[in-house]
């Protein structure tokens, strides 16, 4: 994966689990305000992760490894 | 008849040969029959068709059976294309069969049929589907790069979630050829490792169109991938062996880069709803525990400290005063019994004994004192009379009488002739005094 620290996926994970739990009360102050900074923090990250990402283009992999763009021919033919 | 009327065997058979191979119908025969004899070889197949009445050697070359799809088999009625002839060293006559179709079926169906089950009993259906990313940062598609697959994949993610990088590895989708280069990219994408998920994908078409999803090394190489696949062959109707050995099938190209995104609007939504639910639940919790600071803060006790002691108060008071009841009980027992025990004591006091001795004692004293003024008395009187006879038998008395001691001037006393020298100094001591002489002569007096 191109990943190496912890995941969109765990973190989106993560910032449920907090929500959840604070929800459904029952959680010492002090680890509940801990989880909400937590939490608050992770929803920035993960909206500054989808905000931020740029659209990208559709690369084509060449025979020598070099990548280029792919411009997309609307709908030629049916293969 | 001479020798030379003779055939030799050679050229019989040399003969019989041309016959074959010239005749217009043997040239290109097309026959039906069952196989019998099969036993796959390395290179050549060497096997007979029969039917129920008879029966023909068939051999078919390599070349000509690596085009053959399925598996041919003990039994199976096939259709096969091919030239008579005959092959010399054995005067045997033969089909070379050039092609071979199941009979009934389509040989592709086939063959379809003979691989699903092969992988079937290896297994390989039932290994564990990876899980689809459910937000990728890259993804590889395999297909043609000027089909319509590519272009629906980047409509769809373009709208859906225009962030994931797609990366065309351009692949053969049909003819002989395409099954390895499909394989070569799967390859190369697992090599490369940095994407999330692969699509392998091509729009609909015949059988042999799509034959190229249904080689083993194909579903092989999608079995090997490190990388989870999403296959999208044909239509929705067809299904290849690509489809059944992939993570996930998707019915059209589009359903494809359905599956593999997420809808980038719905994800940021998620987020801002998750958002607004930590912070509404942040503000209950502080809330529910506000009223419970307050609830405890309007407790009775909170409220009236002094209530919390007024218990213990009148515990001290009570305990007190037993304490001090039972202190005084004591103290009152405690001085009854000394006052017991003082008198029974004051019975018990030995002064009269003390005064029986104390007179005894006086009485002894007055003896011993006495007894001690007598015997000194008469010790005193004793020593008067001693006294006195010693005054009698003083020296000074006797110098009273005119007597004198001599001595020297070392106070020795000078007894004999021989103590006194001429010259000397003699002491004279007389009863009223000293004298001091010098010895002027002397004279012995030998009869003493």
């Amino acid at each position: 994966m191109a990943e190496d620290k912890k995941s969109f996926e765990d973190n989106l994970k993560d910032l449920e689990d907090i929500v959840t739990n604070l929800e459904n009360g029952n959680v010492p102050l002090e680890e509940a305000m801990e989880n909400f900074k937590k939490g608050v923090s992770l929803s920035k990250k993960l909206e500054k992760t989808l905000s931020d990402a740029e659209t990208t283009v559709t690369k084509i992999m060449q025979k020598d490894g070099s990548e280029s763009t792919l411009e997309d021919k609307d709908n030629e033919g049916n293969e | 008849m001479d020798n030379s009327q003779y055939l030799t065997v050679t050229a019989l058979t040399q003969y019989l040969k041309r016959k074959f191979d010239v005749d217009p119908y043997l040239g290109h025969v097309y026959l039906m029959g069952e196989i019998s004899n099969f036993r796959l070889r390395p290179s050549h197949q060497y096997f007979s068709l029969k039917d129920d009445k008879a029966k023909i050697s068939a051999v078919m070359f390599k070349s000509n059976f690596s085009k053959v799809k399925f598996k041919p088999e003990e039994g199976m009625k096939v259709l096969v294309k091919g030239r008579i002839s005959l092959y010399e060293p054995s005067g045997t006559y033969q089909i070379y069969v050039e092609s071979m179709e199941p009979d009934g079926l389509g040989a592709l169906y086939l063959a379809f049929e003979q691989l699903k089950k092969k992988l079937s009993q290896q297994g390989v259906f039932d290994l564990p589907k990876r899980d689809i990313p459910q937000f990728p940062k890259r993804i590889a598609v395999v297909t043609s790069s000027s089909g319509a697959v590519i272009h629906d994949i980047m409509t769809t993610v373009q709208r859906r979630y225009p962030i994931v990088q797609l990366v065309l590895f351009p692949a053969q989708v049909q003819g002989d050829t395409a099954a390895a280069t499909i394989v070569q990219q799967l390859k190369r994408i697992n090599e490369i490792g940095n994407f999330d998920t692969i699509i392998i994908g091509r729009g609909g078409g015949s059988i042999e169109d799509l034959w190229p999803f249904n080689e083993e090394i194909v579903a092989q190489a999608i079995v090997e991938s490190q990388i989870p696949i999403i296959s999208s062959v044909g239509h929705e109707t067809d299904t290849t062996i690509a489809d059944m050995v992939a993570d996930l099938r998707a019915a059209t190209p589009t359903a494809a880069a359905e599956l593999a995104t997420p809808v980038l609007r719905d994800v940021l939504m998620h987020i801002q709803d998750l958002k607004a639910r930590l912070a509404n639940a942040q503000v209950k919790l502080i809330q529910n525990y506000r009223d419970r600071v307050r609830n405890y803060a309007q407790n009775t006790f909170l409220q009236h400290p002094e209530r919390i002691y007024e218990v213990y108060l009148q515990k001290v008071d009570n305990l007190t005063s037993r304490l001090n009841k039972v202190l005084s009980e004591m103290i009152y027992n405690q001085r009854q019994s000394l006052w017991d025990i003082r008198g029974r004591l004051n019975n018990q006091s030995p002064m009269g004994q003390l005064h029986y001795y104390d007179t005894i004692v006086n009485s002894y004293q007055q003896r011993i004192l006495n007894s001690t003024t007598k015997i000194i008395n008469s010790s005193r009187n004793s020593f008067s009379k001693d006294v006195a006879s010693l005054d009698s038998l003083s020296p000074l008395k006797t110098l009273s009488r005119g007597y004198a001691i001599a001595t020297d001037e070392n106070g020795k006393i000078l007894k004999q002739a021989a103590d006194y020298k001429v010259d000397k100094e003699v002491n004279l001591k007389i009863t009223d005094g000293n004298i001091k002489l010098i010895t002027k002569e002397i004279s012995e007096e030998n009869n003493g």
